[in-house]
């Protein structure tokens, strides 16, 4: 039989902008609320364990660090000379190839290998953006080309301290609103434009301020990869002084997290910085879920596209951030309170907001576990062909980029097991390291443990907020 | 209804004519099959002229889904796209100009796109642009494609070219809308899968298209809508839904998309257990998803539409063996290259016709420089065309062209979950997916 249409229809959606089926359709069918409740009581468990367990052993063992290797002097020059090249490279790239943005190798490697995988370097090797980083051997090129060597030695201004970090939280913000906000930040040219920007204002506000304060204070990924290397194992140690050898340095090796009991009590500008790198990596997974879209007034269906939510998203990331930091003040402040501190507001705020790196990481990895896996390939097949000219230099041009893993039960259930794991793991380390800085603050354990308290109840919120993120529907 | 129109002469290469002689031409040369993807596609005598003339390329900009929530399906169109490039490319290109592909990524963004189509006009002058998907990102981007006079060729399969709504300078002539898809495949449905239904969608428009009109089609053909039963978008869990299904219920038609669709046919198959009404749905809901996925055992023995089968048929014609081919896809319907890969079958094949029809168009009209004039004879070229015939350029089957609505209408394919992958049960005329038009874009200045 054949149907006659008899009535005028107005086809208004077309084609359906969630007709695919995505990573977390496979998700939703796991039991993730056990995972959930799982992830809650292991970092609860920790916390009862601390309370339990002497600190004592705790802390022999965080003072034990092994000399690895003694470590080649190079100077750091050189690192940064190459690197300062292959960004050069990267920035023709970003002009010249494809604009395609997942066969140009510019965004590639920005997005992909170095805002993810660099940073997850850094959490196993140390520092070594501080080693690499372009900025130095530009200043250095653009000093001995204009023959400024007098700025070098005597910068124009003197940096104000008092500003401390701040200019590194708002360049930060800046980058987090470009990343996740923006409309089109893996637009290759776009993209050359706004990392030659960043490099012209490092380079005016190192010659301003000479280079060693702008890359402690106002460099946002100079402190931001510092923050991060202090969750490192490995960090290099000058040699004992009484070998007469003072440029010769040690590779060491020390419990993960150990950096973070040395660090005292960070600055309250310091203190913002770590709030707003954990409060940006929450935001860009909280902005996908069906309940922000629902939220935003849009369905979650018909996601209309980021354009459509650029204002609400600007709102979003900096509301995340004052949300997150009146939590965090607001259990500091509890806490001292239950456990009798003597120290004042501003120290305890600054000491244990070292126990939010961990946390700030360990979303980072999940977060961006899923995209590193896919665009990883895509950046490994775009080095083959930088310039789009038909190359074939590595032998990977024409290598097929293994997507399904996001899109076949076996695999996103194995990722979306990594991914808990690293939110739940980290977690724990911040539940430990809280701990022991409170048990040095304390003066019994008592009053340690009940200082935790709401610290604790904080991070299994923030256990079960990290989870959740994971296991909602999100748009994409 | 309009008239199929055979093919004249099978052999012959494509006509190069001026755009005046071609007016009123009631046919579209036919394919040009000399053999298989060896022997190739044979240039004319005048593209090998322009070959040894050694002109410029012809420049198409791929406005592609790279980022954003289309990425999945531009994966995939963007290795078919590629696959047709080659193919045109080794088998003498565009009136023998190679095809120079320009790849935008449009984040699947209206604004971004209506930005990518003005890139593509202004800063990379393509000769057209081609390849958009995404229903919203086809109608933000397709009035500045009219405005800077850039012909734009989507694959998106949405109703909104047909419905007069865009301009002159969009055409969809690779892949049908989804109106003609569900004109074409309602009749079958009721007569073999049952007339008391149930519609259960997504409450919001998408959803309400299938609902407005599958019910006035049950109607039409003696049915009885039991009930429908509209699912909130942000709904992840069903089952509170399920029992307002009569339990007379004959047909379940579902169109679920989205995260939740897997857990909706888990926890539907837990609802029924084996006693269960017919289920129909639309492929759309599970492109690029392994059938053997856990969760789908329930979808053994329900009905899907599909553009295209996405599992090699016994009957499947050589041109289809050819695309597959070409495309990377094995019968299994999993990437040559990656045994988990499944691919968005039901829609890629529009990269692929589209790209043919656009050389076959260029060379019929005569293009050669991205002036007004050229693009002109360009689009009456093809609003001109009515018939494009079955082969390696099209291997989903023959497409009927109407040049006043610049939408394709194909046959349709209804097939059958069978162990676990799609067994087609049953073809459709294109004659089936026809309706009234109700644009007339040539009536549009240029």
């Amino acid at each position: 039989m054949r149907v006659l249409l008899v009535v005028l229809l107005v086809f208004g959606s077309g084609f359906p902008a969630e007709a695919h089926v995505s990573d977390r359709a496979f998700v939703l069918l796991l039991p993730t609320h056990l995972y959930v409740w799982g992830g809650a009581l292991a970092v609860a468990f920790s916390f009862a364990v601390m309370a339990l367990v002497p600190v004592a052993p705790l802390r022999v063992m965080g003072r034990v660090r092994w000399r690895l290797i003694r470590l080649p002097v190079v100077p750091n020059i050189a690192f940064s000379l190459l690197s300062l090249g292959i960004l050069l490279c990267l920035i023709i790239a970003g002009f010249a190839g494809s604009r395609d943005p997942l066969s140009n190798p510019l965004p590639m490697v920005i997005w992909t290998l170095w805002w993810v995988g660099f940073t997850l370097a850094h959490a196993a090797f140390g520092n070594l953006w501080a080693a690499i980083n372009p900025w130095r051997g530009l200043y250095l090129i653009v000093i001995a080309v204009f023959r400024l060597d007098r700025w070098r030695k005597n910068p124009l201004f003197t940096y104000p301290t008092r500003l401390g970090f701040l200019p590194a939280i708002i360049l930060f913000f800046a980058f987090s609103w470009f990343e996740l906000v923006y409309i089109s930040p893996q637009d290759p040219d776009l993209l050359a434009t706004a990392v030659i920007a960043y490099a012209g204002l490092t380079l005016t506000a190192m010659a301003a301020f000479g280079a060693r304060d702008w890359l402690y204070y106002g460099e946002a990924f100079s402190v931001f990869f510092r923050v991060v290397s202090w969750l490192s194992p490995l960090s290099p140690r000058p040699r004992d002084h009484d070998d007469g050898d003072d440029t010769a340095r040690w590779l060491t090796l020390a419990v993960p997290g150990r950096s973070l009991l040395d660090l005292g009590v960070v600055r309250l500008s310091g203190l913002a910085f770590i709030v707003l790198v954990l409060s940006s990596v929450s935001f860009d997974g909280l902005s996908r879920t069906f309940l922000w879209v629902d939220l935003a007034g849009e369905n979650p269906l018909e996601f209309p596209g980021r354009s459509a939510v650029v204002g609400l998203n600007t709102f979003g990331l900096l509301a995340t951030f004052c949300a997150l930091l009146t939590v965090y003040v607001s259990a500091v402040l509890v806490g001292r309170q239950l456990g009798g501190f003597r120290e004042t507001i501003v120290e305890s705020l600054g000491r244990y907001v070292v126990s939010i790196v961990p946390i700030a990481f360990g979303y980072h990895f999940a977060h961006y576990l899923p995209a590193f896996i896919v665009d990883g390939q895509y950046a490994v097949r775009a080095a083959s062909d930088p310039l789009a000219l038909g190359w074939n230099l590595f032998g990977t041009a024409g290598m097929h980029v293994h997507a399904a893993i996001l899109s076949n039960h076996a695999s996103v259930q194995i990722v979306y097991n990594l991914q808990v794991a690293g939110i739940v793991a980290a977690h724990v380390m911040a539940v430990v390291i809280a701990h022991v800085l409170a048990v040095r603050q304390a003066d019994t354990p008592k009053q340690a443990i009940l200082s935790q308290i709401p610290m604790t109840a904080l991070m299994i919120g923030y256990t079960v907020f990290g989870l959740w993120l994971l296991s909602s529907p999100t748009v994409g | 209804m309009s008239k199929k129109i055979q093919d004249s002469d099978p052999a012959r290469g494509p006509q190069v004519t001026r755009r005046g002689l071609f007016k009123g031409a009631a046919t579209v040369a036919g394919a040009t099959v000399a053999g298989g993807l060896a022997g190739g596609y044979i240039p004319n005598a005048l593209t090998r002229q322009a070959l040894a003339q050694g002109d410029r390329p012809i420049k198409i900009g791929f406005q592609a889904h790279r980022t954003g929530i289309g990425a999945t399906y531009g994966r995939w169109y963007e290795r078919t796209t590629r696959a047709a490039v080659k193919l045109i490319n080794e088998s003498g290109g565009i009136a023998g100009r190679q095809i120079d592909l320009i790849i935008e990524d449009d984040g699947t963004d209206p604004k971004r796109g209506a930005e990518v189509v003005e890139k593509f006009a202004n800063l990379h002058k393509v000769d057209v642009a081609f390849g958009t998907l995404f229903s919203h990102v086809v109608v933000g981007s397709a009035p500045r494609a009219g405005e800077l006079k850039l012909p734009y060729f989507v694959v998106s399969e949405g109703y909104h070219v047909a419905s007069g709504k865009l301009n002159r300078y969009v055409f969809q002539p690779g892949i049908s809308d989804v109106r003609s898809q569900m004109t074409a495949i309602s009749g079958w449905v009721l007569n073999n899968l049952g007339k008391n239904v149930t519609i259960i969608y997504p409450d919001y428009a998408f959803g309400y298209d299938h609902r407005d009109f599958f019910g006035a089609a049950v109607k039409a053909g003696g049915g009885k809508v039991n009930a429908l039963i509209p699912i909130p978008p942000t709904e992840s869990s069903f089952t509170r839904y399920f029992p307002r299904i009569p339990k007379d219920t004959d047909l379940l038609y579902h169109v679920m998309v989205g995260p939740g669709v897997l857990t909706f046919v888990k926890e539907l198959g837990e609802h029924f257990g084996s006693n269960r009404p017919n289920l129909f749905g639309f492929i759309d809901s599970l492109e690029g998803a392994d059938l053997g996925s856990p969760g789908l055992e329930f979808l053994e023995g329900t009905h899907f539409w599909e553009a295209i089968p996405r599992y090699a048929q016994p009957d499947d014609t050589r041109y289809q063996k050819i695309y597959r081919k070409a495309v990377g896809v094995t019968d299994d319907a999993k990437s040559v290259a990656d045994a988990k890969d499944t691919p968005t079958y039901s829609h890629m094949f529009g990269c692929w016709e589209t790209l043919f029809i656009i050389k076959r168009m260029m060379e019929q009209s005569g293009y050669r420089e991205s002036t007004a004039g050229d693009k002109a004879n360009l689009i009456e070229t093809l609003e001109n065309a009515h018939w494009f015939n079955e082969g390696i350029e099209h291997p989903q089957g023959p497409k009927q062209f109407n040049g006043k609505t610049h939408q394709s209408y194909a046959r349709q394919n209804i097939s059958k979950v069978v162990n676990r992958r799609l067994t087609r049960v049953h073809q459709t005329e294109i004659a089936d997916s026809l309706y009234e038009p109700e644009a007339d874009y040539t009536k549009m200045p240029l």
